[in-house]
């Protein structure tokens, strides 16, 4: 018997398993349906940023940088950071809250600075910027690899005698009264544990509902086009682009276009497991439109292929890192896009608040990520509300 | 310099990518989003731009028959350069067996004028029967440059070559003329910002039975010869099997394994 179950062996799920070794505990056997990473965590665009208005979620953004910036010393594998920086650029209706997100940023220890036109002409010069009003840079930020990260924290896990089961499929989480005591396979195994982490993305509502416990997750696929810029573009930073509501960085030589919000940007799903991994026509029209806007200087771009995937959204667009009416029972899910860049230290706060309830990561409050809160009309939100943007930032 | 048309055949296929949903009457199911233009359709329309090129005067065209949907794969072969488009639908089209199709799409190539090449791919992705080009030459009475991996202009009309595992054919025929196109053809161009947003703007013309004069009677379900009866899923395949290596006995396990095979 294992002490710990965690079901959903993504990135969120490695690294809860991560912090709980590195606070000694390494009887745990993550359970997988598929494989290593193979959820919304081989498909994530894999932005890394500090660029948050929730002080919480921008300190576990610091935090889980620092992960980054360290891990392939820590764990002997390359995870594919590639410290570009990232880059903010937003119109005149948002100087106002985006400077006074800044200042919050800043005064968590973010290394983030606003600078000007020249400054980001001179890291894309093929960038039309008169629409901006201003700009931040975070020199620490850019972009990883979920897949690549979550198979180095696998492989790190399994040195230390975490067991990764991979095609196992959770089929019911196991309880006797108010308490947790393992989980069943779809084989029928029972999977004794003492402690379940659910891990597992949109996936997790069913698993738990039987329970009497209702995970507010929408699943939304979310679509990206990738370009072919036919010319080389250097390595430019991250753009989160507010004012065209669009995110793009270089990855291969190819530019890699999200809609951050709007038509074709976000749509709820009734399955995770169904949805076209195309992108739409409207939506490759609408980003070629953008893309035309936003980078006049690339003279001859092409389209190159499309991808698609799942997020695990929430009301308020923020995780669920929860104790639950199950003594032995936790949430880690409805990351909402921001998983990847916020997993290891979201690892840290969910070994946290099993083993004390809290946790002592610094400027992050735990009980602010709760189940509950939504029932209790504390919804987890930013005071810096960006016009026309989507509640992520 | 006359005007001529190269038309180009195309399909509307789900996602490869996807699982692909039966209906209960055996059809495929072909959803807005996450159905596609066939990669192999990609090829021919990668040719006839080509094509196009060497041609001087010609446009392309691109047909299918279909439903309201599949505008979605003339829309792809439009951005790609695709001059102009034509989607036969009808409800009494539903159902058609391949005679059926090509019923139809050799009224199409008569009635769209000035047609002098028909390129097709050489099978859809979906029912992967490949018979329809020769089908279509036959109703069209035309010859037929089958599985091309090249294809050029001659004096007289077109050459292809054939590669196969004999060696490699060279086949000529005059115009007009129907030709098939293989995936070794050349790689179909990504579509340019400056397409995309021309396509927005080209025409997809509509046509129906009673344009082409087909009777209903000779497509659709009642007319169709060819009936799928039954359709089993492949079963799920089984897992791979893990050797766990204590200290180098994977090695005997493993020799013993490739041995067997």
């Amino acid at each position: 018997m294992s002490d710990i179950v965690i079901i959903g062996a993504g990135v969120i799920g490695v690294a809860t398993a991560h912090a709980l070794t590195a606070r000694g505990i390494t009887d745990i056997t993550i359970l997988d349906r598929d494989s290593v990473g193979s959820g919304g965590t081989g498909k994530s665009a894999g932005i890394v940023r500090c660029h948050y208005g929730v002080t919480s979620v921008a300190a576990l953004a610091l935090a889980s940088l620092e992960f980054f910036e360290n891990a392939e010393a820590e764990l002997g594998q390359d995870i594919g950071f590639e410290q570009v920086g990232y880059l903010v650029g937003v119109g005149p209706e948002n100087v106002e809250p985006f400077r006074a997100s800044l200042a919050n940023q800043r005064s968590l220890g973010v290394d983030t600075r606003e600078i000007g036109h020249d400054e980001v002409a001179a890291m894309w010069p093929t960038a039309y910027l008169d629409d901006f009003a201003t700009f931040c840079f975070e020199p620490r930020g850019g972009y990883g690899d979920g897949y690549a990260t979550a198979q180095a924290l696998a492989t790190s896990l399994k040195a230390k005698g975490v067991t990764i089961r991979q095609g196992a499929k959770v089929t019911e989480i196991v309880v006797d009264g108010d308490k947790v005591t393992g989980v069943r396979l779809a084989d029928g195994e029972v999977v004794p544990a003492g402690l379940v982490v659910v891990a597992a993305g949109a996936w997790s509502v069913p698993l738990v509902s039987p329970l009497g416990i209702t995970l507010p997750i929408q699943p939304i696929w979310v679509q990206e086009v990738l370009i072919d810029p036919a010319v080389d573009l250097g390595a430019p930073p991250v753009f989160s682009d507010l004012v065209s509501k669009q995110y793009v960085h270089l990855r291969g030589g190819e530019m890699l276009f999200g809609n951050s919000s709007g038509e074709g940007a976000m749509t709820p799903i009734d399955d995770p497991d169904v949805y076209p991994s195309r992108a739409t026509n409207e939506t490759v029209e609408l980003v070629v439109e953008k893309a035309m806007h936003r980078f006049p200087g690339i003279e001859d771009p092409r389209l190159a292929t499309t991808a698609t995937g799942v997020i695990d959204t929430t009301p308020d667009n923020n995780p669920i890192v929860s104790a639950t009416g199950y003594a032995g029972l936790f949430i880690a899910a409805g990351m909402s896009g921001h998983g990847f860049k916020i997993a290891p230290a979201l690892g840290r706060l969910m070994a946290d608040i099993m083993l004390d309830g809290d946790t002592t990561l610094p400027h992050v409050v735990a009980s602010e990520f709760r189940l509950s809160r939504y029932d209790d009309g504390e919804p987890l939100v930013s005071p810096f509300v960006y016009h026309g943007a989507t509640g992520i930032r | 310099m006359p005007v001529t048309r190269i038309l180009t055949c195309v399909k509307f296929v789900p996602d490869t990518a996807d699982e692909v949903e039966f209906a209960a009457d055996h059809t495929i199911g072909r959803p807005a989003a996450g159905s596609m233009l066939s990669e192999l359709d990609e090829y021919a329309v990668e040719q006839a731009l080509q094509l196009r090129d060497a041609l001087p005067g010609s446009t392309v065209s691109v047909l299918t028959v279909g439903p309201e949907q599949a505008e979605g794969a003339l829309r792809k072969a439009l951005q790609m350069g695709a001059d102009e488009a034509y989607l036969v639908t009808d409800d009494a089209i539903a159902c058609s067996d391949v005679f059926g199709t090509v019923r139809v799409l050799t009224a199409a190539a008569l009635t769209v004028p000035d047609v002098v090449v028909v390129l097709c791919g050489m099978s859809s992705t979906d029912g992967e029967m490949g018979v329809l080009p020769a089908l279509l030459a036959g109703g069209l009475g035309w010859p037929l440059l089958s599985l091309a991996a090249t294809l050029t202009v001659t004096e007289a009309g077109l050459r292809i070559e054939r590669t196969d595992e004999v060696g490699t054919r060279t086949v000529e025929a005059t115009l007009p003329a129907v030709v098939s196109v293989t995936d070794r053809s050349g790689e179909a161009r990504y579509p340019t910002f400056k397409d995309v947003m021309a396509a927005k703007k080209k025409t997809v013309t509509r046509l129906d039975l009673a344009a082409l004069g087909v009777a209903p009677a000779e497509v659709g379900a009642v007319a169709a010869r060819v009936q799928v009866r039954d359709i089993t899923r492949n079963p799920d395949r089984p897992p791979g099997r893990v050797v766990v290596d204590h200290e180098g006995s994977s090695v005997d396990e493993l020799v013993a394994f490739l041995t067997a095979r």
